[in-house]
């Protein structure tokens, strides 16, 4: 789920302590089941928990806006229900990467004197006009990866980076971002070396190449700086699964890696007694 | 009818590294075709098309010689309806740009490329493959994805749903038309979030329809307008409403900035 803090001109439950209710958040169950075909979305819960918001939906004076956007294939397509719970499925092709799922309840006819029970004493007792379309309430943004083989919290690093083979004979490994996967490139010489050993000592090539990759690749989604591509879609998710802090890039990437320097000290003191033995 | 084929990433990632020097940036404002493809290995895909691609054309640097309209046409007539996956692959569209239509590639987005500028290469970068991190905006200035999607978007909206029986006439491209009859309205339509709402899309362009001929300068009604609709979207979800109130709200806030517009003059 996203935070979503915004100022309006009139009290919107959910949007920090402007409306007090029942609960302290609206938190409708999402659940998403990604086929070959196509993608179904059920949306659960669909409750203000707020006795005058709940009527006005029962009255047909709100209803809920369940937006779906997907900004990869240009997808953006609204539904509206009354009812508590909601289902859709999707064609598979039109959702690729990353889909947010925005949902609201608005005011499909305008009311006069609004005044919510519970609302900020900052509003003083002042009532409110609400056009049509204007917000009533907000629930936090929810968002899934359209990626049919891809499990997050069992993902490997191939998921995210690739290391290939260079054209300079010498000289430090390179990174490009902008590609769908991050594409790591080693000089020719490093690209015998690496080959030579990476499936013997995997941990210790995740903590010299790929940790500071990761490092890398986080500070760019920290700063929103990420290019719309896979690998930034896959590394968002893992994020949110693994309920990562981001702003700390180097602890986040050595959870993802899963204490690869713990595990490159192990397995290099495997390959020293092997030698000593 | 034949199948489309594609440049692997790993090619296009080297065609870009190209563009680093200046030799690479000026093979992009001349030449018959481009020379670095002689037996670059290429990627099968289930999209089919006619043998004989169309002839793109551009009469002009300005305005309707630039024949947008027409030619977003025939690059949806030729790929047909692409699936939305197939359509951002941004693979597809760069090959294009340097195989079957580099020609007018060259006549549509003419440069004068300074050597080893970055403008120059973020220029060649946007119109023959994708902006690097420009989200909306990353395939919507592909010199030929803009004209697929332009199409896509726009050609008879009222032949995918009954909601938009409203719009029904005779000319199935008259939105197209719109969309494409300047720079800023593409920009301010397609490269925004609300733009990707069929809705809201529509809407705004049907009363940009209305209202543009009553303008002198037409770039600054749709900068207003689109400024205008970013701010009230924050606090209303104009997409909950029937499209007919839809409709009727676009009209509205179009007319009273093309008067404000008209009065400033």
């Amino acid at each position: 789920m996203l935070e979503s803090v915004l100022s309006y001109p009139h009290p919107v439950l959910g949007n920090g302590d402007d409306v007090a209710a029942s609960v302290d958040e609206i938190q409708p169950g999402v659940e998403c089941i990604i086929y070959d075909e196509s993608i179904a979305l059920t949306i659960n819960g669909l409750e203000a928990h707020h006795e005058q918001i709940d009527e006005l939906i029962k009255s047909g004076d709100a209803t809920w806006l369940i937006r779906i956007n997907c900004p990869r294939t240009y997808y953006r397509e609204s539904f509206t229900t009354r009812e508590q719970a909601f289902s859709q499925t999707f064609d598979g092709p039109d959702l690729e990467g990353k889909v947010y799922i925005e949902i609201s309840l608005v005011a499909v006819k305008r009311i006069e004197g609004y005044a919510p029970a519970g609302m900020h004493s900052d509003y003083d007792g002042a009532n409110f006009d609400i056009n049509s379309g204007e917000l009533i309430a907000i629930v936090p943004t929810y968002s899934f990866l359209a990626e049919k083989d891809f499990d997050a919290l069992k993902a490997p690093v191939a998921s995210l980076i690739r290391i290939e083979e260079g054209e300079e004979d010498i000289g430090p490994f390179k990174c490009t971002y902008e590609t769908q996967l991050i594409i790591v490139t080693l000089p020719k010489a490093g690209w015998d070396e690496y080959a030579a050993i990476r499936d013997r000592v995997p941990s210790v090539l995740h903590t010299s190449i790929v940790l500071p990759v990761l490092v890398e690749a986080l500070t760019l989604l920290r700063d929103d700086s990420a290019p719309g591509v896979t690998w930034a879609d896959r590394l968002d998710e893992i994020v949110t699964q693994m309920d990562l802090d981001i702003e700390k890039p180097l602890l986040a990437a050595q959870a993802i890696l899963s204490n690869p320097l713990g595990r490159a000290f192990v397995e290099v003191n495997k390959e020293l007694d092997k030698r000593a033995g | 009818m034949s199948t489309i084929e594609i440049l692997p990433e790993k090619t296009l990632r080297d065609m870009k590294k190209l563009l680093d020097n200046a030799s690479g940036l000026q093979v992009y404002q001349e030449g018959a075709s481009y020379q670095f493809l002689d037996e670059k290995e290429l990627l099968s895909t289930t999209i089919e098309v006619v043998e004989t691609a169309p002839e793109l054309e551009v009469h002009g640097s300005v305005g309707n010689d630039l024949n947008d309209t027409d030619n977003a046409l025939k690059i949806y007539s030729y790929l047909g309806r692409l699936n939305r996956t197939q359509a951002s692959d941004p693979r597809l569209w760069a090959t294009l740009t340097h195989t079957t239509f580099w020609d007018y590639c060259l006549k549509r987005w003419p440069n004068s490329l300074k050597e080893e500028d970055n403008k120059s290469r973020n220029y060649i970068l946007e119109h023959w493959f994708e902006t690097p991190g420009a989200g909306l905006a990353a395939l919507r200035r592909n010199a030929i994805s803009r004209l697929w999607w332009g199409a896509h978007l726009t050609v008879a909206p009222w032949e995918d749903t009954s909601e938009f029986d409203i719009f029904q006439d005779s000319d199935r491209t008259i939105y197209t038309s719109i969309l494409l009859s300047q720079q800023q309205i593409f920009f301010d339509v397609l490269e925004r979030s609300y733009g990707s709402s069929p809705k809201l899309r529509i809407c705004l362009l049907d009363a940009l329809k209305k209202y543009l001929p009553e303008v002198s300068n037409k770039d600054n009604l749709s900068k207003a307008v689109s400024k205008k609709l970013r701010l009230v979207l924050k606090g209303r979800h104009l997409e909950a409403l029937p499209v007919k109130d839809l409709r009727h709200i676009l009209h509205d806030m179009v007319e009273a900035e093309a008067e404000a517009l008209l009065k400033a003059s």
